[in-house]
């Protein structure tokens, strides 16, 4: 959703940002670098049975963590679509959890201006709780939809606890 | 009652708005002017549902603007639009009014409400999809009525309702509690 007429937007950055696109059923969300830890890929998961709501476990430093496999509506799904091809690895709370994704790339963005999602848009339903707008690389503004640890983990918890 | 139609100020309007709202600006209709009266805007949010707003508190219409959905938002506020440089949450009215479940989502005009903080001494804005153009109406006491004769699914999100001449009842919106409200079902 590109603007070409936005010059004058407030960016609240003055320094370069590193943000991580993560792809999903071609729907992007963006994690900002430092909420990563890492990432691997696929084959390097061990496969869960399928009575988990996780699709798998990756080991990070002797402990295992669950992965866990979201369709672009966030809607938790038991098994692993081909294109899923590599699992990044965020923490929060000293929980550790995977997230497989399509692709991934890593952007920096001169300026950006995060703000919280609307009160009225926010939901148990989804784990984004900030949006921003950012200038890319063709000098235009965009909107984009930020996962951060946080969110992410407290939403994949909630989903964790549902009823099947 | 006094029914008077105009469209959004022609000076504020621009390309396809501006001829309408030239055009609107003449068929002022005639009549008689009762005391006590107040302006509201009304808009049509689904087939089978208006709303009103208070003057002050619209600001523009957009048609065909940019939508971002956010995935697992709230149905009747799933889209974000870029707007004079802010994010805008939009709402989507077929989606509160249970009977209709999304159907009359074909439109692509959006008004643009202007929701004050007093706290914060600030401007902040949101969307509403209508189908129809927005009519700007006078309303006087005597069409006021009781809150429990709102449509239920409106009635917790309305400030008052007032009815009109063709006997139809018509909610005023509590836009900037609708905004400010974080509702989980």
């Amino acid at each position: 959703m590109a603007e070409s007429s936005l010059a004058d937007v407030n960016f609240s950055s003055k320094q370069a940002i590193s943000i991580i696109a993560l792809e999903i059923d071609s729907q992007v969300f963006y994690m900002p670098q430092s909420d990563l830890m890492t990432f691997e890929n696929r084959q390097s998961l061990k496969q869960q049975p399928g009575d988990e709501k996780s699709v798998a476990v990756m080991e990070i430093a002797n402990h295992q963590c669950p992965v866990y496999c979201l369709s672009a509506d966030f809607e938790l799904l038991n098994h692993i679509p081909d294109k899923r091809s590599v699992c990044i690895v965020t923490a929060y709370n000293n929980q550790r959890l995977g997230l497989l994704c399509d692709k991934i790339h890593k952007l920096e963005f001169q300026q950006i201006r995060i703000e919280n999602i609307p009160v009225c848009m926010k939901s148990k339903n989804t784990p984004i709780s900030r949006l921003f707008l950012y200038r890319d690389e063709a000098g235009l503004v965009d909107l984009g939809m930020m996962l951060r640890n946080d969110s992410l983990i407290k939403y994949l918890n909630v989903c964790e606890n549902k009823v099947a | 009652m006094y029914v008077k139609t105009r469209w959004l100020d022609p000076a504020e309007a621009t390309g396809k708005w501006k001829n309408k709202a030239m055009l609107a600006t003449s068929v002022i209709q005639p009549s008689k002017i009762e005391e006590q009266s107040l302006s509201a805007w009304v808009l049509q949010v689904s087939s089978e549902q208006n709303i009103a707003i208070s003057q002050y508190e619209m600001s523009h219409i957009e048609e065909s603007p940019i939508l971002k959905n956010i995935p697992g938002a709230p149905e009747w506020c799933r889209h974000v639009m870029l707007w004079k440089n802010q994010i805008i949450p939009v709402m989507d009215f077929t989606y509160i009014h249970s009977s209709l479940d999304g159907q009359d989502s074909s439109s692509n005009m959006y008004c643009i409400l202007r929701l004050f903080d007093n706290k914060n001494q600030t401007t902040k804005y949101g969307a509403i999809k209508i189908l129809q153009p927005p009519v700007l109406e006078s309303v006087t006491n005597h069409q006021a009525i009781d809150k429990i004769d709102i449509d239920s699914g409106i009635r917790d999100i309305s400030i008052s309702a007032f009815k009109r001449g063709d006997e139809s009842i018509v909610p005023i919106l509590d836009i900037q509690n609708l905004f400010n409200t974080t509702v989980e079902i």
